[in-house]
């Protein structure tokens, strides 16, 4: 087990393109840290480069004091979960939990005391002679997560494991990593393009986007504290909805101005608002936007009712806004609402660049 | 009621046209069980009224046959496994591994793949011949592996690009070396495309002809297609039975691979390609 | 230390080494001396060479034997390939629909492409013979010919029967290739045109032949490659007779380097063959491309 760290890691293809420009991070011993982003992120490449299955251009990798970007796969003593398990279809389930061991030299003996531990924890006793075709889905991830935790190893990675399960069964499964986590305590790493995932199991989560970091934070953090405009939308669903405008000084009172929609800035945003630039977008949960029914100058397109609650798609002039009400809410489609939102509520992003400006007022 | 008469007909007139594809083969069958006067009855017939295996035993007991049929599985399988020795860890390379030239490489075997025999013919003619190899098995093995290796190649490269790179960075994971990986995980998936590669490779072998009628000039050396071939034209008087009891045996090997081949048919004839 | 990449394209380049000194020591080394001797004049006897540049090629563009032999290998091509065209895609329709005993059908539609060519060639000249023939002896009992007709030792029977048994042989290909095609055709498209109203023969015409297409094209141009550096059917059928009527450039290149022994001239022959077929792959490439990048 042990601390990772990243330094200046950067991955151009031979075709030209890069995947990755000069990432930096470090993850903590024990650590859940989670790589978020969309595909093409450059999440996978980094996972793989920590592996020792792809090499990277430039950049060192660290695992606590110990340098190992030029070692191979099996010298790094790595433990990995791939996205499609890789289980070996010529070999039982007990071989296939074997080959580590035995690619380690571990004694015949402790083989089997480490097989039976794992099997009992991960409840696969009752598979070890069947072969992976044999399984259904949720048994191979098992396995595949046994063949993972069966030794001992610095880190343990995780490459979308949960994507080709249903949607019950992943949830599910969810659970069951964090609890794993907590009771192995290893330091692991896991990539996903769900943020669900990323948001209910990471100690923290890593953003990519274009090979670049975009925020590296607690799920707390990054949902309520998103850095720039990419986390904020990416993160959240229904997305967070963006809107532009300007920030005006009307007498005493800070206001956020776009089209059809005039927010005042409570006094606690003042100070850090200092020396924004003029022109904003202004980002607002859906939940956190208030409609009224009956009146106003939005018009409602949509609604979905999920039955605890219902998700609002609406019309502000030519601005596009999503909001989730109660379950019993009686706006309907084509009919008007009128639309408000709490100033203290509002992210504000620089239109430029997309950084953050501030975040919501503290509680 | 009509739809079924219908397609009661539509089967009867596909399978006719079936047959007329498939009856010179029978003839061959036919042909070959008949004594020496019923080969040329008039009327003919295909099934023989007095059916023997007699032909069959002339050609062991009274030709040179037997000695042609050896030297063609010699020659065959011997191309069959100096090929598929070079040629699995070759595909291994050409598919799994990134190195300047590589899709060059690539390249090459496809154009050596259809490179015709003839072009090749006289210069190997003249090394083999310069080698000393001349009127050897060993010399048409070699002469064989110009067209069986890169054909060999280009069938195993597409079925090890089959096998999913992940079971390897597993093993790789997993503690062991780049070849260690290939040897426990991909040689063990690529089992059934060796298989295949292997009859394939065999039977182009065994089939050929051209560098069989070039580099072997003794009759104890001829394999079976010059060796039959010569028999046709020793005689004035052509004993068809006797041939095509010659036919028959010649084909049972490349029938029997046919049988096991049925599932790998697209990629052997070298249609995958074309697959789309 | 080597780096983790560089070992890897060592060790690639390790795995592959047989297999490039094999390609280089017998096939671009005799293709090299193919070009040498081609440029050469050889003696029989002590087999020295003598450079006479171009001299060899101009003799034998000049040889009007050449011209027929060119002429030739046109014909049995383009008739062979277009036979198997169109028996080809019949047979891969007929199987890919439905059929009382179709894996039995695809076997023996199949099998003559295996078959060693000695034996096909054994089997036909039989069923082809003048006097006992089983062919000659079926059309003159129902009346179609007077006399025994002379399959292989006329012109222009000879060409015609040649193609009819190349054809036999290798038009398999076609089904193979076209068969794997309309397998992978997704059902889900035939049921779109149904709901959209479309006819049987409006669904081949719309979605079979266009999804065909491509697929054609290749086999055309594979098959196309194969049945001009053909050698072994049409010298076994015929030995490029009567006359030379049925000889191809693969014969003639036979022929010159070893029944004439003129080692420069066969060579001749063989590097000119190879142009041509510098040019059938170039197109081919061409053509299957999107395939390659599409297989990575």
């Amino acid at each position: 087990m042990s601390s990772v760290h990243l330094k200046q890691l950067r991955m151009a293809f031979p075709d030209g393109t890069v995947g990755l420009h000069g990432l930096s991070l470090d993850i903590a011993d024990g650590e859940f840290l989670t790589f978020l982003g969309p595909s093409g992120s450059g999440k996978t490449t980094t996972l793989r480069m920590i592996a020792g299955l792809e090499h990277p251009s430039a950049g060192e990798i660290w695992f606590g004091t110990r340098r190992v970007d030029l070692l191979s796969p099996a010298d790094r003593n790595v433990a990995m979960v791939f996205q499609n398990y890789a289980l070996y279809p010529h070999m039982t389930v007990r071989r296939n939990l074997e080959y580590p061991l035995r690619k380690r030299g571990v004694p015949r003996g402790d083989r089997a005391s480490r097989i039976a531990e794992v099997t009992a924890l991960l409840k696969i006793d009752g598979l070890l002679d069947r072969r992976p075709r044999q399984l259904s889905g949720g048994q191979q991830q098992r396995v595949a997560l046994g063949r993972a935790m069966v030794r001992p190893s610095e880190v343990f990675l995780l490459d979308e494991p949960l994507s080709n399960l249903d949607a019950e069964l992943r949830a599910h499964m969810r659970a069951e990593l964090i609890q794993l986590h907590r009771s192995l305590g290893r330091t692991m790493i896991y990539v996903t393009h769900d943020q669900m995932e990323a948001m209910t199991m990471s100690t923290r989560i890593a953003v990519l986007s274009q090979g670049r970091l975009q925020q590296l934070a607690t799920p707390h953090e990054v949902y309520h504290a998103p850095a720039n405009k990419f986390v904020a939308t990416f993160v959240g669903s229904p997305a967070m909805n963006m809107l532009v405008g300007r920030l005006e000084l009307a007498g005493d009172v800070l206001r956020f101005v776009s089209e059809h929609l005039t927010v005042a800035l409570p006094d606690c945003r003042r100070a850090e608002l200092h020396g924004a630039p003029a022109q904003v977008a202004a980002g607002i949960r859906p939940e956190d936007l208030r409609l009224t029914p009956g009146e106003g100058d939005g018009r409602v397109t949509v609604v979905e009712r999920a039955g605890h609650e219902a998700v609002v798609w609406l019309t502000l002039g030519r601005q596009r806004l999503v909001a989730r009400a109660a379950a019993g809410t009686p706006a309907e489609a084509g009919t008007a609402v009128a639309v408000s939102v709490d100033g203290g509520r509002l992210h504000l992003f620089a239109e430029e660049g997309g950084q953050r400006l501030i975040g919501a007022c503290p509680a | 009621m009509r739809g079924r008469i219908g397609f009661a007909l539509y089967n009867l007139l596909v399978w006719c046209l079936v047959v007329a594809v498939a009856f010179p083969l029978l003839w061959m069958i036919g042909t070959a069980l008949k004594p020496n006067d019923e080969t040329f009855a008039i009327p003919p017939t295909l099934i023989p009224a007095h059916p023997t295996l007699a032909q069959f035993h002339r050609l062991l007991t009274d030709t040179p046959f037997l000695t042609y049929f050896t030297n063609s599985v010699l020659v065959a399988a011997g191309t069959t496994i100096l090929v598929i020795v070079i040629a699995v860890a070759g595909a291994y390379g050409l598919v799994r591994f990134r190195f300047p030239g590589r899709s060059l490489i690539a390249h090459m075997v496809l154009f050596t793949y259809m490179l015709p025999a003839v072009v090749l013919l006289l210069p190997l003619y003249l090394i083999i011949s310069a080698i000393g190899l001349a009127n050897s098995l060993f010399g048409l093995v070699i002469a064989y592996t110009t067209f069986a290796l890169p054909f060999a190649l280009w069938l195993l490269r597409s079925f090890i690009a089959g096998i999913p790179l992940a079971l390897e960075q597993a093993a790789m994971v997993d503690g062991a070396g780049r070849l260690r990986a290939f040897v426990d995980v991909v040689l063990p998936q690529a089992v059934p495309g060796i298989i295949s590669t292997a009859m394939f490779s065999f039977i182009l072998s065994w089939n050929e002809y051209l560098y069989a009628l070039v580099f072997i000039n003794v009759d104890e050396r001829k394999t079976l297609p010059p060796g039959v071939l010569t028999m046709l034209n020793q005689n004035q008087n052509v004993e068809w039975a006797l041939l095509m009891a010659a036919s028959v045996l010649m084909s049972v090997p490349v029938l029997l691979c046919f049988v096991f081949l049925q599932k790998h048919l697209t990629r052997g004839f070298g249609a995958s390609s074309v697959k789309g | 230390m080597l780096s983790p990449q560089r070992r890897d394209q060592l060790t690639g380049l390790a795995l592959l080494a047989p297999t490039v000194l094999l390609f280089a020591g017998l096939i671009f080394y005799p293709m090299a001396q193919s070009l040498f001797l081609s440029l050469h004049k050889v003696s029989t006897l002590t087999q020295r060479t003598q450079y006479v540049g171009l001299a060899n090629f101009q003799a034998l563009f000049a040889d009007p034997a050449f011209l027929t032999t060119f002429f030739n290998t046109i014909v049995w091509t383009v008739g062979a390939v277009l036979l198997q065209l169109v028996l080809g895609v019949a047979g891969a329709l007929v199987l890919n629909g439905r059929l009382v005993g179709r894996s039995l059908a695809r076997g023996l539609l199949l099998f003559p492409y295996l078959l060693p060519t000695a034996v096909a060639v054994l089997v036909w000249r039989w069923l082809f013979n003048d006097l006992y023939g089983l062919i000659n002896h079926v059309l003159m009992s129902v009346g179609l010919i007077a006399a025994p007709i002379a399959w292989l030792s006329q012109s222009p029977n000879a060409m015609i029967t040649v193609i009819l048994v190349g054809s036999w042989k290798f038009f398999p290909f076609v089904i193979i290739a076209v068969l794997a095609r309309l397998q992978s055709i997704p059902e889900s498209l035939y049921e779109a045109a149904q709901v959209d109203g479309a006819s049987r023969w409006a669904q081949f015409w719309d979605i079979t032949l266009p999804q065909l297409a491509s697929v054609l094209s290749v086999v055309i141009l594979l098959r196309g490659i194969w049945d001009f550096k053909e050698f072994d059917l049409i010298y076994l059928m015929t030995g490029g007779g009567p006359g030379i009527s049925t000889q191809t450039l693969p014969i003639l290149v036979y022929r010159e380097a070893f029944q004439l022994l003129n080692f420069g001239r066969g060579a001749a022959v063989a590097v000119t063959m190879f142009g041509f077929m510098l040019l059938f792959f170039a197109v081919h490439i061409w053509a299957t491309r999107h395939h390659e990048t599409e297989g990575r």
